[in-house]
């Protein structure tokens, strides 16, 4: 008996287990690279490109003959008079996008799972998702004719109850809420279902347990169903921080106005005006590579809380 | 969006990287437009082909009656490489030719300042001046000499690298629509001065025009969201009472150089009035946050009596507001004068685009005798197209007579003008609205397919306000920096625009005092203004030194 021959058996008998397996399953992983060469090509080569930040970049000379800038284009964004404002308004409305966006569906969801009438639960379902497939363009249009201050829907509705007509889209006060208001509503329905799905794997003999020792619907709720969906609840917590800094372009270009650009404005807002209406295009990417790298920063942040506080991996 | 233009923008940086290599063999190669043994010359092109330009038979844009003609009695043949649905998406294929390298079609016109300059400095596209002065037709020169303003987009050094497509000129210029039967109930007359507009709009808020019992009615149909001067629900002629600015343009001086137009002190009068009118009920409510397609709502659904818009409106939205309001009524009038008698409205632009040249563009001759056979046609001067431009699509002869009625054409009416390499029967500023004046004044039978397409056919109404239009035309105020973005514009455009609609849209909601309007001058000038004025006279003065 010496170890040395036993490790080295071992080793061996793990090599052959890996090249079984290999061989066993070569055909999945063949599938896979189609998509892999796909996202390298037009996900990863484009980043290339994104050399333009730091030079100042000129159509015909290409990035491989514009001059050199350096972090210039940095500089002049945290110069410019309105970008802690810019900035500000874009946590603010996708902070409050991510908190309720989570909140909402989850409520919604649980909701929805206590009614036992199938069909209703399917359709309420169903209606509930399909504002996720509008977009903004035609929402937009809708949206200034619902909230208008002059006879539209709701301000009709206010003024049944006696108040006076709001003019949601041109003031300061109420212009996030409407935007995260619309955006929950329009995309609530996606993580709805991604939490029902969660839900129905819940092992039923937990909820017969608490049953026996006496918990009621509520205490079951608070201790089976809520730990049982944090995971789910952390992997789209987590995933949604990395959209931090995109408070919803199209919505908001669609929306917004001059009445509301104190706290309507966002960085995607200022970076497609800058960029597109004026062809400043250096200074576009290095706006949004700064935007990119902030989200980039708190996804990992985001994982490794959930690691160290929920002990859960994502990846 | 974003996202898709940030990928645009990556995969034209790429497309330069790996085409870098090859770009210098592949100019090497480049032969230039061909001519072949017959003596046919073949000169390409591309073009944006909107989805409304129709074809007959199978034909396209290689192949139909304007091609055939072009190719029979000039003996050129077009051909048109590739196209694109809208501008956006043209130019933006251009760009990435310009920047993988690729060789440039023969003629192509583009209608970004920007990307004019960035062509020309390429030294991709030539110099013109020789060309015109060697094969333009006298008819050309005579065009061209009376609006040398027009080659301003494309001069460069006091070279010029472009011709114009001209616009109409005034077609987009506006005027007061204002409800004749409303006018007519409350017995008023039209108004000639803003004082009389505010009576009038006064009446049509406080005196239920519409009868229905309720105060729900408005006075002036205004977009403001991109802009108070603007090309539909137009506030430019407010601001052109009281002075000769408008907001956004930069226009001449007393002294002769160009200054910014949203800073100017009459501007502030402008403001101070809209303010007063949106206090007193005569505007929209929402009219911070309406654009012009969402601003005509109020006009279309009966609720507004005024909206300042160009003759076509007669067409779209007046012809919607008049289905939705059985007994309406909408007159064309004059735009009315302030206080000082001052009228001034927002002139639209001499060009569209400007039409650029390879370098290795052979045959400017023909060019040039291409062109002049397209004007031709609407100086009535034209021996190839007496009645129209082909028989079967505009027109057809009938009994020995002409007749251009939709209805008796088989298949209904096209227009081959569409397949100039203009894009439409080329136009020459001010001419259309010069030729409606005449016609409506004279009542005259229309002469070819031209006359009857663009004016007769539009009707009595788009006649007479094009003729009101015509008659004002010594009020326009045209914006005439028409020159790349300057490098201040690039840095601080954004900001101070910005800065100026809201400045503009809270002292119109009185949110800001009628001073913010000075703070906001100051702080413009502070902020870069004053160096962009620099520039643009910079730029003025490169562009009118000589010619």
């Amino acid at each position: 008996m010496q170890p040395a021959v036993d490790l080295k058996g071992q080793t061996a008998a793990v090599e052959v287990r890996k090249q079984r397996k290999w061989r066993g399953t070569w055909q999945l992983h063949a599938m896979l690279l189609p998509a892999i060469v796909i996202v390298f090509i037009f996900q990863y080569i484009p980043m290339v490109g994104l050399v333009m930040a730091f030079q100042d970049y000129e159509p015909w000379l290409g990035f491989l003959h514009s001059p050199w800038v350096g972090l210039e284009h940095f500089k002049t964004m945290f110069e410019y008079e309105d970008a802690r404002q810019v900035i500000w308004n874009t946590f603010v409305i996708s902070t409050l996008k991510i908190i309720f966006n989570l909140g909402v569906p989850l409520a919604f969801a649980l909701l929805l799972n206590e009614i036992y009438v199938v069909k209703f639960k399917r359709t309420v379902q169903t209606i509930v998702y399909l504002p996720h497939f509008l977009s903004w363009v035609i929402l937009g249009g809708i949206l200034i004719d619902m909230l208008s201050p002059e006879g539209g829907m709701v301000n009709r509705m206010l003024s049944l109850f006696g108040m006076d007509s709001i003019f949601f889209l041109g003031d300061n006060d109420w212009f996030r809420t409407v935007v995260v208001v619309t955006d929950v509503w329009k995309e609530c329905g996606f993580n709805t279902i991604v939490f029902l799905a969660a839900l129905t794997s819940i092992n039923p003999s937990l909820y017969e347990a608490a049953i026996v020792d006496g918990a009621n619907r509520w205490q079951q709720t608070i201790y089976i169903t809520l730990p049982s969906m944090l995971p789910i609840i952390i992997v789209v917590g987590t995933l949604s921080l990395g959209n931090i800094l995109n408070a919803g372009f199209d919505q908001i270009l669609n929306l917004y106005n001059p009445l509301v650009y104190k706290t309507g404005d966002i960085i995607d807002t200022y970076v497609y005006r800058v960029g597109l209406l004026n062809g400043d295009f250096s200074y576009a990417t290095a706006v949004g590579l700064f935007k990119s790298i902030i989200s980039f920063m708190l996804v990992v942040t985001g994982y490794r809380l959930a690691y160290k506080y929920a002990n859960y991996k994502i990846f | 969006m974003l996202k898709k233009f940030l990928a645009t923008l990556a995969a034209t940086a790429l497309a330069v990287g790996m085409l870098a290599g090859c770009t210098d063999n592949e100019s090497a190669s480049s032969g230039g437009s061909s001519e072949s043994k017959d003596g046919k010359v073949t000169i390409t092109t591309v073009r944006t082909l909107k989805d409304d330009t129709k074809f007959r038979n199978g034909e396209d844009l290689n192949n139909n009656p304007i091609t055939r003609w072009s190719e029979k009695e000039l003996g050129i043949k077009w051909k048109t490489l590739w196209t694109a649905p809208n501008d956006e998406q043209y130019h933006n294929k251009i760009r990435l030719a310009l920047s993988s390298g690729q060789k440039l079609p023969d003629v192509f016109k583009v209608s970004d300042g920007q990307l004019i300059n960035d062509l020309i400095r390429s030294g991709k596209v030539m110099p013109i001046d020789e060309a015109i002065e060697k094969y333009a037709s006298p008819r050309l020169k005579e065009i061209f000499n009376q609006f040398p303003e027009a080659f301003y987009p494309a001069t460069v050094d006091g070279k010029r690298y472009g011709i114009p497509r001209f616009s109409g000129g005034n077609g987009s210029d506006s005027l007061l629509w204002i409800r004749k039967d409303w006018l007519d109930k409350l017995e008023l007359q039209p108004p000639k001065t803003i004082e009389d507009l505010e009576k009038i709009m006064d009446a049509f808020v406080n005196k239920d025009p519409d009868g229905n019992g309720k105060k729900d009615t408005i006075g002036l149909t205004l977009a403001s969201k991109n802009g108070l001067a603007t090309w539909l629900a137009d506030g430019s002629f407010i601001f052109g009472a009281y002075g000769n600015y408008e907001p956004g343009s930069w226009s001449k001086d007393e002294d002769g150089s160009l200054v910014y137009g949203s800073v100017q002190p009459s501007i502030k009068k402008g403001l101070e009035k809209l303010h007063e009118w949106y206090e007193k009920g005569y505007l929209d409510q929402e009219v911070g946050i309406l654009d012009e397609q969402t601003a005509i709502k109020s006009f279309v659904a009966g609720k507004s009596g005024i909206i300042s818009a160009p003759p076509w409106a007669s067409g779209w939205p007046i012809t919607d507001a008049l289905k939705n309001n059985p007994g309406a009524v909408v007159e064309p009038y004059p735009l009315p004068s302030g206080p000082d008698g001052k009228i001034g409205r927002r002139g639209e632009g001499l060009v569209t685009g400007m039409f650029l040249f390879s370098k290795d563009f052979k045959h400017m001759d023909k060019f040039f005798e291409y062109l002049d056979e397209a004007f031709a046609y609407v100086y009535n001067d034209s021996k190839y197209f007496k009645y129209g431009l082909a028989e079967g699509y505009d027109y057809v002869m009938k009994d020995g007579k002409t007749v251009y009625d939709d209805k008796e054409i088989p298949g209904g009416r096209l227009d081959p003008g569409t397949y100039f390499i203009t894009e439409a029967i080329p136009t020459v500023p001010y001419m259309l609205y010069d030729l409606v004046e005449e016609m409506y004044t004279t009542k005259r039978q229309p002469k070819n397919a031209y006359e009857y397409t663009r004016i007769v056919s539009l009707g009595d109404s788009f006649m007479k306000a094009a003729t009101i239009v015509n008659e004002q035309n010594q009020y326009r105020i045209e914006n005439e920096f028409t020159g790349p973005p300057t490098k201040t514009m690039q840095k601080r455009s954004e900001f101070l625009t910005k800065m100026e609609r809201e400045t503009f849209a809270n002292i119109i909601y009185g949110r800001a005092p009628l001073s913010a309007f000075d703070e906001f001058v100051k702080k413009w000038e502070e902020s870069g203004g004053k160096e962009m004025t620099k520039e643009v006279n910079e730029w003025y003065q490169s562009v009118k030194g000589e010619k």
